[in-house]
C-alpha cells in the first residue's frame, strides 16, 4: 500500500519530506516535546507544530556531557539530535515540564548551545505545569498558555486570534476522530493493521501538517476496509514509557504476535481525548489538554490512568500486556508495577520490561523476554 | 539503656500490632529496628565523642523519642498518620492532631544509626516492584512500612509534587499500594514572592487543609495553630541567627548541626522540643563564636554541598571532613529560605499563608522546580549564598533517584565554576546507600579534590 508507506515512512525519520516542503514554502516550524503542549495555538499562529523525540540518535557523548547518569536515554537521543544538528530545521522550541528528565532539556540544550554543541532555535520557550488538577490549577495553566501565546507572537509577528483557534479545534478533532477510527479497526477480530504500522501512522501525525494528513487518513481508513485482517497470533497491547521507534514493536510482531492497543504518549494518549468546540475556543483547549488521558506525571491519578488501561485492553481482547518503562523512569517503571498487580488480577497476563530507548541495543534480550511472554500465553 | 528506650517509646513494639501493614517480620526484626531507629547507635556514638557536640545530643534524642513515641501510640490514642514528605515543615499537622510519617526520616536514621541498617529495606521495595531507580530517601522508609515494622500510614500528603518526580511518584504508589487516600500539594512550575504562583500554593495548602479536616474530623483549631505557628517562628529566628554565624571565618557551626537542624525541622517544626533544639544549637555556636573558636583548628576549605551530603556510617562523614579542616558551610537541605517569609500570627489565615510560604520556601521545593537560572532557583540562591558565606569550593553528593538534579548539576556546576569562579566536584554516589560508591571513595575524591583544586 503505496498510501501506508506515505503515512509510516516519516515517523523512521527527522526531518520528512512534508516539513521540508513547508519550509521550502517559507514555513516556519516549532518543536514540542510531549502531549502537553497544546498544538492548536502553534497551528492557529500558521507555524507547523512538530513533536522532537530521539530516533535517529546512535551514541549520546555529546549528551553524557551535559546530563548525568541516572538519566532517561529517550530524552538524551533527543539531546544529541539536537547537539548533532537534526532540529537546525525548527524555527521554535517549546519544552514542557512532562517530567524531570524531559524539563531539563530546557537547561542542557540552552548549555550546550552557549558551547558551541548545539544549535539553538531563536524561539526557545518553557512550558510550565502544574501537577494538581482544579480551578485554580487550571487558571495557572490558563495564564501559563496565554503568556505563551505572547511571546510567540511577539517572536514571529503573528496574531493568534480566536476564529484561528476555533480553526485549529477543528481540524485537530479530526485527525482524533480519524486515529480513533483506525484504533477501532484495531479492535476488529480480523486486525487490517499491525502495530508497526499503527505507531508509524500516529508517529506521523506529529510531525506533518495536520490538513495534508487528515485527506491521507481518510483514504487510507478507505483502503484498510478492504485489507485482509491479521488472524491466529497473540494480540498484545504496549503501554508505557515514551516510544518513537517503530522497531521496537516491530521486534515483537516478528515473533508471531500482533499489536492491537496501547496506552503510550506516541499512541492513544496523544489524541483520545477531543476538545470542546462550543465556549471559548483558548479554555476548550485548555482543559483539553489538562484532562485527557493522564501521564504518570500527575499525582494521585492512577485509578483514571488504569480504567483507560483495562477498558482498551478489554475491548482490544487483548491476550497480554507488555508494560514497558525506559530506565530511569520512575514515573512509568511505579506505575507499571501497579498495572500489573491490577491486570493479573483480572486475568490478564502481564510483562514488566525495563529496558533502554534507542537502536535496539539489547535486542537479544528483549526477543527472549518476549518469546517467554508469548509461550506463557500461547500455554 | 537501649532497651528502657525502647520500651518508654514503644510500649508494644516487641509484637507487631494490627495497625501495621502485614508482613512476615520477625519479633527480632521489629525490635532491633525499632532500636535503630531511637538509639541510632553509630550517630550517637560518634555525636558523643565530639565534646563541642553533646549539649545538643540530648535535647535531639528527646524530640527524636517524642516524634517516634507520637508515631507508636498515633493508632492507640485515636490519631490518624500522614505519610508525608521530608520537604514539608510538619506544624500545621501537629495543629491538628496528625501525626507525620516521614520515610525520609526512617531512612536517614537507619543508615546512619546501624552499618548496613538500610539495605535490606531498600531491596524490599525492590523485590515489590518499585523501580531500584527511585530514590533511597524514600525506599528504605518504605521498606519499612511496607515490611509490617512500624504503624501503617492512614493517608498520604505529597508535597514534593513540582520538585521531585520520584519522591512524588512514591507517595503515589503508596496511597495506591495501601489503598489509602492522597493529597497532592501541589508546588507551581515556578517560584516567586508573594506573586501568582505563592498565591497559587497558599490554595494548594488550603486544599490540604480541608483534606485533613475530612480524614481527621476535626476542625483546625486556632488557638493550637497559634501555638504551633509561635514555636515555628521561634525556631525561624534561631535557624536565621546560625545562619549568620556561618559567616565567621573560621566557621563555629558544627558540620552535623546541618542535620540536626533540617531533621528538626522535618520532623518536629512547630513542636516546643524542636525549638529546645535550635535553642541549644545557636547557644552552643554563639559561645564558640564569642570565643573565637572556629569548629576547625585550621580551615583549609570552606565547603557547600549543592544538594546533601553523607547520610551513613555514623555520620562519620561529617567529623571526617572537619578533622580534614574542611568546614560544611552549606548543605542545601539547610537552605530553608527563611529569609522570604516571616510567620505572622495575627489571625487563622495569616497564619495559613506563613506556613503555606514557609513550606513553599523550603529546600528542594523552592530551589529546583523551575529552569536552573529562573529567579529564586538552584543557581541564584548558591550564587548569593556563596558569597555571603566566602564559600569556596562547591560539590555535589545525591542520589542515583535524583533524576531532577542529575539531569542539571552538570550545567550547574558549569555556571559556579565560571560565574562565581568556585571549583567543583561531582561525585557518583548515593547519600543512603554506600553499595553504589564506598564511603573510603567518597572520602578520596573530596580529599584530592581539595588538596588540588582548593589548597592553593
Amino acid at each position: 500500500m503505496e498510501l501506508m508507506e506515505k503515512l509510516v515512512q516519516p515517523a523512521k525519520t527527522l526531518s520528512n519530506p512534508y516539513v521540508e516542503a513547508w519550509k521550502k514554502k517559507g514555513g516556519k516550524v516549532i518543536g514540542y516535546s510531549g502531549t502537553y503542549t497544546p498544538e492548536e495555538i502553534i497551528y492557529a499562529a500558521g507555524i507547523l507544530p512538530y513533536r522532537i523525540g530521539g530516533r535517529g540518535a546512535t551514541k549520546v557523548t555529546i549528551a553524557d556531557m551535559y546530563v548525568g547518569p541516572v538519566i532517561c536515554s529517550y530524552v538524551k537521543c533527543l539531546l544529541e539530535n539536537a547537539a548533532d544538528g537534526r532540529f537546525d530545521f525548527l524555527d521554535g522550541a517549546i519544552i514542557t515540564y512532562e517530567c524531570d528528565h524531559m524539563r531539563r532539556i530546557f537547561d542542557t540544550w540552552r548549555r550546550a548551545a552557549k558551547d558551541g554543541n548545539a544549535h539553538l532555535p531563536a524561539f526557545f520557550e518553557y512550558y510550565g505545569l502544574p501537577h494538581s488538577r482544579g480551578e485554580h490549577a487550571s487558571k495557572l495553566l490558563m495564564d501559563e498558555t496565554q503568556r505563551l501565546i505572547k511571546e510567540l507572537e511577539k517572536h514571529f509577528g503573528v496574531e493568534v486570534t480566536e476564529e484561528g483557534l476555533r480553526n485549529a479545534i477543528k481540524v485537530y478533532n479530526k485527525t482524533r476522530k480519524l486515529l480513533r477510527k483506525l484504533y477501532e479497526l484495531r479492535e476488529k477480530d480480523k486486525v487490517p493493521i499491525t502495530g508497526t504500522e499503527a505507531l508509524g501512522i500516529v508517529i506521523t501525525s506529529t510531525v506533518m501538517p495536520k490538513d495534508d494528513y487528515n485527506k491521507q487518513l481518510e483514504r487510507l481508513l478507505g483502503e484498510l476496509d478492504e485489507r485482509e485482517g491479521i488472524t491466529g497470533k497473540p494480540r498484545l497491547m504496549i503501554v508505557g514509557s515514551v516510544n518513537d521507534d517503530v522497531e521496537l514493536v516491530r521486534l515483537v510482531e516478528d515473533l508471531g504476535a500482533v499489536v492491537v492497543a496501547d496506552s503510550l504518549c506516541f499512541g492513544a494518549r496523544c489524541f483520545w481525548n477531543l476538545v470542546e468546540e462550543e465556549g471559548d475556543p483558548l479554555h476548550a483547549i485548555v482543559n483539553r489538554y489538562w484532562e485527557h488521558i493522564p501521564c504518570p506525571r500527575m499525582f494521585g491519578e492512577y485509578s483514571r490512568r488504569y480504567s483507560f488501561v483495562r477498558d482498551i485492553a478489554k475491548s482490544g481482547k487483548v491476550d497480554g500486556v507488555i508494560l514497558e518503562n525506559i530506565r530511569f523512569c520512575d514515573l512509568h517503571g511505579a506505575d507499571n508495577t501497579l498495572y500489573g498487580r491490577d491486570l493479573e488480577a483480572e486475568g490478564i497476563p502481564t510483562l514488566m520490561l525495563e529496558r533502554q530507548y534507542g537502536p535496539l541495543a539489547d535486542t537479544g534480550r528483549l526477543k527472549t523476554r518476549f518469546q517467554a511472554f508469548l509461550e506463557r500465553i500461547r500455554r | 539503656m537501649n532497651e528502657k528506650l525502647i520500651q518508654a517509646s514503644f510500649p508494644q513494639a516487641l509484637s507487631r500490632r494490627p495497625g501495621m501493614v502485614s508482613g512476615t517480620a520477625t519479633d527480632k526484626e521489629v525490635k532491633d529496628m525499632l532500636e535503630a531507629l531511637i538509639v541510632t547507635p553509630g550517630l550517637m556514638e560518634t555525636l558523643m565523642l565530639e565534646p563541642y557536640l553533646s549539649e545538643v545530643v540530648w535535647p535531639f534524642q528527646e524530640m527524636r523519642s517524642s516524634y517516634l513515641q507520637n508515631l507508636s501510640n498515633a493508632h492507640k490514642e485515636g490519631k490518624k498518620i500522614a505519610f508525608e514528605s521530608f520537604c514539608f515543615p510538619p506544624a500545621i499537622l501537629y495543629a491538628m492532631d496528625v501525626v507525620p510519617l516521614s520515610p525520609e526520616v526512617i531512612s536517614s536514621f537507619l543508615s546512619l544509626g546501624v552499618p548496613k541498617g538500610i539495605f535490606r529495606f531498600i531491596d524490599y521495595t525492590t523485590g515489590i516492584g518499585i523501580p531500584e531507580t527511585m530514590c533511597t530517601a524514600q525506599r528504605g522508609g518504605v521498606g519499612v512500612i511496607l515490611s509490617g515494622l512500624i504503624e501503617k500510614p492512614d493517608m498520604v500528603l505529597n508535597a514534593a509534587s513540582g520538585s521531585c518526580d520520584t519522591n512524588s511518584k512514591m507517595f503515589d504508589f503508596v496511597s495506591e499500594y495501601l489503598h489509602i487516600p492522597f493529597c497532592n500539594i501541589d508546588a507551581p512550575p515556578y517560584w516567586d514572592e508573594d506573586g501568582e504562583m505563592t498565591k497559587y500554593y497558599r490554595k494548594e495548602y488550603r486544599k490540604m487543609v480541608s483534606f485533613l479536616e475530612e480524614q481527621t474530623g476535626n476542625k483546625l483549631d486556632e488557638d493550637k495553630l497559634r501555638q504551633c505557628c509561635e514555636e515555628a517562628k521561634k525556631q525561624d529566628e534561631y535557624v536565621a541567627e546560625i545562619y549568620d554565624l556561618r559567616r565567621a571565618v573560621p566557621n563555629p557551626v558544627p558540620a552535623v548541626f546541618n542535620l540536626i537542624m533540617f531533621g528538626t525541622r522535618f520532623m518536629s517544626s512547630g513542636t516546643p522540643q524542636a525549638t529546645e533544639v535550635m535553642k541549644t544549637m545557636y547557644e552552643v555556636v554563639k559561645e564558640r563564636y564569642r570565643r573565637g573558636e572556629g569548629v576547625l583548628p585550621r580551615e583549609r576549605a570552606r565547603a557547600a554541598f549543592v544538594y546533601l551530603s553523607h547520610f551513613t556510617m555514623g555520620g562519620e562523614f561529617w567529623i571526617w571532613l572537619e578533622h580534614n579542616g574542611i568546614s560544611l558551610i552549606m548543605e542545601a537541605l539547610a537552605m530553608l529560605g527563611h529569609q522570604h517569609y516571616t510567620i505572622d500570627t495575627s489571625t487563622a489565615d495569616t497564619m495559613l499563608n506563613s506556613l503555606a510560604e514557609q513550606a513553599h520556601n523550603m529546600l528542594m521545593t523552592k530551589q529546583i522546580r523551575g529552569p536552573l537560572d529562573y529567579p529564586g532557583q538552584w543557581f541564584e540562591d548558591i550564587a548569593t549564598l556563596a558569597k555571603d558565606l566566602s564559600i569556596d569550593c562547591a560539590i555535589y553528593l545525591g542520589t542515583l533517584g535524583c533524576k531532577n538534579t542529575w539531569g542539571g548539576i552538570k550545567v550547574l556546576m558549569k555556571a559556579i565554576e565560571e560565574e562565581l569562579g568556585v571549583p567543583t566536584l561531582i561525585i557518583h554516589s548515593d547519600t543512603w546507600d554506600d553499595r553504589v560508591t564506598l564511603w573510603p571513595t567518597i572520602r578520596d575524591q573530596i580529599e584530592e579534590f581539595v588538596n588540588t583544586m582548593v589548597v592553593q
